[in-house]
């Protein structure tokens, strides 16, 4: 079972990545300045609704197979309604759990993107309380 | 027309949001260093579990009773009402916040959708989007928005939106007739035993009431009340009530009963003081 934990996103200060800035030129002002379009504002790119996204960790390796690691942040957007395919926030016995949804004309199912854990049926998409829909991972390269 | 929205058991539900298990659940959330309960779900307060409640005397029964206890998170609050808030925003220009888990929201009179679906979409909008239950209530006036609010909690069939001016006028007097006049926004219960001496004990004998008399008798605010309670809007978003705090309190408490004063005295002697800031 991957469980996650739950963390909200810091909203106070957008996340600014500087764009690549050539050094002050003392001589001939770069040529590049004009197309200069401010710092990228990470919390416009990853996060459509703010008020309904949230970062969980994941914990566990049952989405390794999706890039998910124990550790890696999760954004989860409960505005967005679940499609088939979609990594989704599920309830399960009362935890919250990382997994894929199928949406087949055989069923919904819950699948783990590891072999060590099996698929989990549910006959129809309203027995199921799907908390979120993951939109992006924070897979973390360097440990 | 306004609508008033607050978050059923706030700390609680914001708790329940990241812990589904304790949906459904009877639950309190105890104060800093877990001293007294501060919050409790409806589930707890069936069970007699109130502001107040000391823990230590609940502790030794909370298994009994199936009771989980959460340690307060303020940051976790603090960031869930501001979600709260957000969504809310999106439905005015005008948005009053007016604590950690309720506003006024003003609706434009170019609004012409019906009033019960536009406060379902609300409650709909905060379910899905952050994930707590709320009620809402829309009146004309803000202290008739509250009373539509109480009505949308307790009375079941509103479903947790209460439009006053769509209930019908019978049933409105009617319950006005029965409710304390207590239960009105602003009417504190030292203010009631007052009320209770001109022979004013429902919200329907206050809107009787003569409002030049309210105010010889007591003041403007307890006069504007009145008449906003007849639907004449006077308490508006700058008269900020927030500031004027009911009570502030800083207690300290034993872990245990101590019943002997050389209990108390071993007691006193190991309960340290608030630390000094460094200087």
């Amino acid at each position: 079972m991957q469980r996650v934990i739950v963390r909200r996103v810091q909203p106070a200060a957008p996340l600014l990545l500087l764009a690549a800035v050539d050094a002050v030129p003392a001589g001939f002002p770069s040529p590049a300045q004009d197309y200069y379009d401010g710092p990228i504002d990470l919390t416009d790119m990853l996060i459509d609704d703010q008020a309904a996204t949230f970062i969980v960790r994941a914990a566990g390796d049952s989405m390794l197979g999706a890039g998910i690691s124990s550790g890696d942040e999760i954004l989860v957007d409960r505005s967005k309604t679940p499609r088939d395919g979609d990594v989704v926030v599920a309830i399960l016995d009362g935890e919250l759990t990382l997994k894929r949804l199928s949406l087949t004309a055989a069923g919904v199912t819950l699948h783990s993107e590891n072999p060590a854990y099996p698929d989990i049926h549910v006959s129809a998409l309203s027995d199921l309380q799907v908390w979120g829909v993951a939109t992006y991972s924070l897979h973390h390269l360097r440990r | 027309m306004l609508a008033h929205v607050d978050v059923n058991s706030a700390y609680v539900s914001f708790e329940r949001v990241f812990n589904p298990k304790l949906e459904g659940v009877p639950c309190v959330v105890l104060s800093n260093n877990d001293g007294m309960v501060v919050a409790s779900s409806s589930e707890a307060k069936a069970l007699g579990l109130d502001l107040g409640k000391p823990w230590f005397e609940l502790r030794p029964r909370a298994a009994a009773l199936g009771l989980e206890a959460l340690s307060s998170n303020y940051e976790l609050y603090g960031d869930m009402s501001r979600r709260v808030m957000e969504v809310l925003a999106r439905y005015g220009p005008e948005l009053q916040i007016y604590s950690i888990d309720e506003a006024f929201l003003e609706i434009s009179p170019r609004i012409t959708k019906d009033l019960t679906a536009l406060g379902r979409d609300i409650k709909d909008a905060l379910r899905r989007l952050v994930g707590v239950p709320v009620c809402v209530g829309i009146a004309p006036t803000r202290t008739l928005a509250k009373l539509a609010n109480r009505t949308a909690k307790q009375v079941a069939v509103f479903d947790g939106v209460c439009v006053w001016p769509a209930t019908r006028p019978e049933w409105r007097d009617k319950l006005m007739g029965a409710l304390p006049v207590s239960e009105v926004w602003g009417i504190a219960s030292r203010l009631e035993r007052r009320l209770a001496s001109l022979g004013i004990r429902t919200i329907a004998d206050l809107v009787a009431a003569d409002p030049v008399l309210i105010r010889k008798s007591f003041n403007v605010v307890v006069m504007r009340t009145a008449l906003e309670l007849r639907g004449v809007r006077c308490i508006e978003a700058e008269e900020d009530r927030t500031g004027k705090k009911e009570q502030l309190i800083v207690s300290r408490s034993f872990s245990e009963k101590i019943t002997t004063v050389d209990g108390c005295a071993r007691s006193s002697q190991s309960t340290p003081s608030r630390p000094r800031p460094a200087s």
